[in-house]
């Protein structure tokens, strides 16, 4: 009797685990630092048949200018967007310290699948942006 | 001390009491972690609804100490006269105050409406998230842009479900009670903010007569909002009567231009240019080929020598010469073509 509860309860607890197995994870990440920049940047993501959920993780922040984040979705739809602004600090006030920081988390069940861009538009900035994407398979 | 006094006391106490929880400001009470989250509150006009998700110091307006009950407020001192959106946010303790999370478990920002007299007052229900579950009291607007997000939030079931015909329907589903919220809501921002929520930008191809409706709702409305608002949307304005009758005007009269153009170079052209001439101004030009002097013809036909140089100058006119030599060469040209 003993025996059989070990049992039921290490299947209890393993079956999950050997599910979670079978979940393939894809992680990709990407930085950037951006100084004095004012060209738009585009980061495509590629999102395909084989996983079923996309989440998105933008971690920027902004020490002079202005810069603003969008989402597209492959059909050009915007999923989200952001933006962070400086008016003092950076190279030419070095003395005021001012740092603005924008986080975006997202997670998309079913994505619509092709190519995603993470459209990057800074106005002299001088900025820091980090996308991580995990994209799972069912 | 008398009991009279102390009842006395106690009456102004609570009358002083109850004078400063209805005075307007915006009022919190919320549970926060302040292991993770700094204790203070941010206050932001939001200039536009383009700005919502727009992070900079100068938008921050004011900022309010958290006390260990969870409580902070914010005066209405700051406030402008009429409605306007804002955004409360949080920042954790490593970040900088200017701080804007967006989604996930550390969504640290909600919006409100609130104008000088409005009494806001919100508090969270303790959720691990804490500006997800956002409760509202008094100002009223506030309770319907709670209503809004609701509405919006089935936005996220959609993405759950497999079949991306079912999701399809949540969504245009969720975006068409959105839609109907904007058109029933009697405040312009709450309205402005249902649609907002609705992504107007892809309706409004399909939808064009339903903004027309909302625009004409809200004409009188000349707040920054629905400017922005009305940009975006390429609506024509109805134009006047006048308008009308003068781009009618305009296309007749050019429309004439070109007609007469067209006759003027089609007809042929006379090919007889004495038929042109009145009946006397053909006795004249028969008398100057003969060649009579203009008192000689004054005299034969019984007219004045002025009336004479009048037709003279007639004839020159209409059969395009400069002098009796050209009436002359007229005549003999005529003959040969004959």
């Amino acid at each position: 009797m003993k025996k059989l509860i070990i049992l039921v309860v290490s299947v209890f607890f393993l079956l999950p685990l050997s599910n979670a197995q079978d979940r393939a994870t894809f992680n990709t990440s990407r930085s950037l630092k951006l100084e004095n920049e004012s060209k738009e940047q585009h980061i495509s993501i590629d999102v395909s048949d084989e996983y079923d959920t996309f989440a998105l993780s933008i971690d920027s922040n902004i020490r002079e200018g202005k810069m603003s984040i969008e989402i597209l979705d492959p059909s050009g739809e915007k999923q989200g967007n952001f933006s962070i602004g400086c008016q003092v600090g950076g190279v030419n006030n070095p003395t005021t310290k001012e740092v603005v920081q924008g986080q975006f988390r997202k997670t998309f069940q079913n994505p619509k699948k092709g190519k995603w861009i993470v459209k990057i538009i800074p106005q002299n900035a001088n900025a820091q942006v980090q996308i991580i994407v995990t994209q799972v398979q069912n | 001390m008398g009991y009279k006094k102390i009842i006395g006391l106690l009456v102004i106490f609570l009358s002083f009491n109850s004078n400063l929880k209805s005075e307007s400001g915006i009022y919190g009470q919320f549970q926060l972690d302040t292991a993770v989250w700094s204790p203070v509150a941010y206050l932001s006009l939001i200039p536009s609804f383009n700005d919502m998700y727009s992070m900079s110091h100068s938008m921050i307006i004011d900022q309010a100490t958290i006390d260990h009950t969870g409580s902070f407020s914010f005066s209405s001192r700051l406030l402008p006269e009429k409605d306007h959106l804002f955004r409360i946010h949080f920042s954790k303790r490593e970040d900088p105050a200017a701080s804007l999370i967006i989604g996930g478990k550390d969504e640290n920002h909600f919006f409100l409406i609130a104008n000088q007299s409005a009494r806001v007052l919100i508090r969270n229900d303790g959720d691990s998230v804490i500006t997800r579950e956002i409760i509202f009291e008094g100002y009223f607007p506030n309770i319907q842009l709670q209503q809004i997000n609701q509405i919006a939030a089935y936005l996220d079931s959609a993405s759950f479900e497999t079949s991306p015909v079912i999701s399809d329907l949540i969504r245009s589903g969720v975006f068409e009670n959105l839609r109907a919220y904007a058109d029933t809501c009697s405040n312009p921002i709450v309205s402005l903010y249902a649609l907002y929520k609705s992504r107007f930008e892809s309706n409004f191809p399909l939808n064009q007569q339903f903004y027309k409706n909302f625009l004409l709702k809200w004409k009188n409305e000349e707040t920054v909002y629905f400017e922005e608002f009305r940009k975006k949307i390429p609506v024509q304005k109805s134009r006047g009567l006048s308008f009308r009758i003068l781009l009618f005007g305009t296309i007749l009269f050019i429309a004439g231009f070109f007609v007469s153009l067209w006759l003027h170079k089609s007809w042929p052209k006379n090919q007889n240019p004495l038929k042109d001439l009145t009946v006397q101004e053909r006795k004249v030009f028969s008398m100057i080929r003969k060649g009579k002097t203009n008192k000689e013809i004054s005299e034969s036909l019984m007219v004045s020598l002025s009336t004479v140089k009048s037709h003279v100058n007639s004839i020159y006119s209409k059969l395009e010469i400069n002098s009796r030599k050209d009436a002359l060469n007229l005549f003999q040209q005529e003959n040969q073509a004959n």
